[in-house]
């Protein structure tokens, strides 16, 4: 994110933060995020197909069921059944919409 | 949870307003660095970049500034390849110059000579000083030439560690391509605890490749400082299945400890005997990194104490390490440790500096280490704080019995990993 395009987005949203759904879809956003940086260690970018696939762009529906049959054992990955037994149902979900938008106009950057 | 002071929200906006009349907001610097919360980070690396880079990322309150004394950071992980003929010496270096353009962070090319905790000064070799509000220190480790007599820094330039990123890694390279057919390379493997842990035996197993394909009648001899090392089954197992003879593997207690080397004769005396190589890798013990050290950061084991949550030191307030150089629990001392530290360090300080909140601290840790070119394993584990440690959650070890496209596939993703890694700290 450039430093001018998130000072003005912040700008924008100081004004919003009055509201208290704005402050708690914020807390979201920020939780996302920081879940999300351990994600990053290990997947870039929005390609499918690699080894260890891109998550932008991610269909949300399909993240979600990876997840969970990563943790139901489903879909066999030591590294990936660790991951999934660390995040809870609605941590899952943070993570399928942050990704879903990254990238995108007016989702997450 | 209130995330916004009214004093904060009121500095936005009136950052906001100045903006269009100076024509844009960065042009107001000077305005805003009177307001922004100063961060300075002693170290480049996969745990120093990260803090800055995520830092940057969640406030453009803070004015952040890394110090690194290098034009580009050249990992410790992956150099292995370089030995084995797999990765190019180029391909392991990573620039800063996007830390800089993207996300604003000041790179001053110098190096910390010393820290004031009381005034929050850090003074450069160069003289210069840099005042701060929180400081991260992620100086990786200090090789000790204080623990084998006869390998002090001279000796190493003869008996490479090629342990630190440094140019040595050539050194030992071109050793080894020069060495004759049917020597003997000697690696020295160091007591826990050490920068990556199957670091060694990675080493050796890409020594091996490329010996097997250039000089079939070389042998490896391993003197271990230890009993037992990671991935020790899936190395000893790949070492007999794609390098059969070549590898000897000798424990502690059957050579008694390393007594001394000598790096004019290449010979490295331990109580059983003294062994004889014709190139020597001795990878000695290890401490936090100098500075570290240096500013009294480290206790009395040499490494240094912080607080797991926030990743801030228990001996001085407001300085915060990451990496190879802190007492983390049961995490290993590997970049991706360190990178996973340093997120958690990250959200510590701007949620101390700027009131954005911070969550339960996460970290997590993969390993994955090259036995051949198409056979990789790894080992892992998720983490979280309990008891005021970093305790594993869910640990992982590739299986011995793993298919050979499941290994395959492992040696694939290593490489994907590296790429999104490198653009994770540096991109």
């Amino acid at each position: 994110m450039g430093a001018r395009r998130s000072m003005l987005a912040l700008a924008a949203r100081a004004a919003l933060l009055l509201g208290a759904g704005a402050a708690a879809a914020q807390d979201g956003d920020q939780r996302a995020a920081y879940l999300a940086g351990t994600c990053a260690a290990c997947h870039a970018g929005a390609n499918a197909a690699q080894a260890i696939p891109g998550l932008r762009g991610r269909d949300s529906e399909a993240f979600v069921a990876a997840i969970h049959d990563y943790r139901s054992g489903q879909r066999k990955s030591q590294i990936m059944a660790a991951v999934a037994a660390s995040l809870s149902d609605e941590e899952i979900a943070l993570l399928a919409r942050y990704f879903a938008t990254l990238g995108k106009a007016g989702g997450a950057q | 949870m209130t995330h916004w002071s009214r004093r904060k929200v009121a500095l936005l906006t009136a950052a906001a307003g100045l903006a269009p009349l100076a024509g844009t907001a960065l042009r107001s610097t000077a305005t805003l660095a009177q307001a922004r919360a100063r961060v300075v980070v002693v170290g480049g690396g996969a745990g120093g970049a990260t803090v800055a880079k995520y830092m940057a990322r969640a406030s453009d309150r803070l004015a952040i500034t890394l110090v690194e004394p290098a034009a580009g950071y050249r990992t410790c992980f992956f150099s292995n390849l370089y030995l084995g003929g797999l990765r190019s010496l180029d391909s392991l270096v990573h620039g800063y110059d996007t830390l800089a353009s993207k996300y604003g962070i000041t790179v001053v090319r110098d190096s910390a000579a010393g820290i004031d905790p009381q005034r929050r000064r850090v003074h450069l070799a160069g003289g210069d000083s840099l005042a701060y509000d929180r400081l991260v220190v992620a100086p990786g480790i200090a090789i000790r030439y204080d623990a084998i007599p006869g390998y002090d820094a001279a000796a190493s330039g003869a008996m490479p560690h090629a342990w630190d990123g440094g140019p040595q890694i050539t050194e030992l390279k071109r050793q080894i391509e020069s060495m004759d057919d049917g020597g003997v390379f000697v690696l020295a493997a160091p007591p826990n605890p050490y920068r990556c842990p199957p670091g060694p035996y990675e080493r050796v197993s890409m020594v091996a490749r490329y010996f097997k394909a250039h000089k079939p009648k070389a042998k490896i001899l391993v003197l271990d400082a230890k009993n037992s090392f990671s991935k020790q089954a899936l190395f000893l197992d790949a070492w007999a299945r794609h390098y059969p003879g070549m590898v000897e593997w000798l424990p502690a207690d059957f050579i008694g400890g390393i007594e001394s080397v000598d790096a004019k004769t290449l010979s490295i005396k331990t109580a059983a005997e003294t062994f004889q190589a014709a190139v020597a890798s001795v990878i000695p013990p290890q401490t936090a990194g100098r500075i570290a050290r240096n500013a009294d950061l480290a206790d009395e084991s040499g490494w240094c104490p912080v607080d797991p949550s926030t990743l801030e030191s228990t001996r001085y307030a407001g300085i915060h390490l990451v990496g190879d150089a802190i007492i983390a629990g049961a995490m290993p001392k590997s970049g991706f440790a360190a990178n996973s530290q340093a997120k958690v360090c990250a959200q510590a300080i701007v949620a101390a500096l700027t009131g954005a909140p911070a969550f339960e601290p996460r970290f997590f840790n993969t390993c994955w280490s090259f036995l051949a070119e198409h056979d990789a394993v790894s080992v892992g584990a998720s983490y979280r704080v309990e008891d005021g440690k970093i305790a594993a959650v869910d640990s992982f070890l590739s299986g011995f019995e793993e298919s050979t496209e499941t290994r395959a596939n492992a040696a694939r993703q290593a490489e994907v990993w590296y790429r999104a890694f490198a653009e994770d700290i540096f991109g």
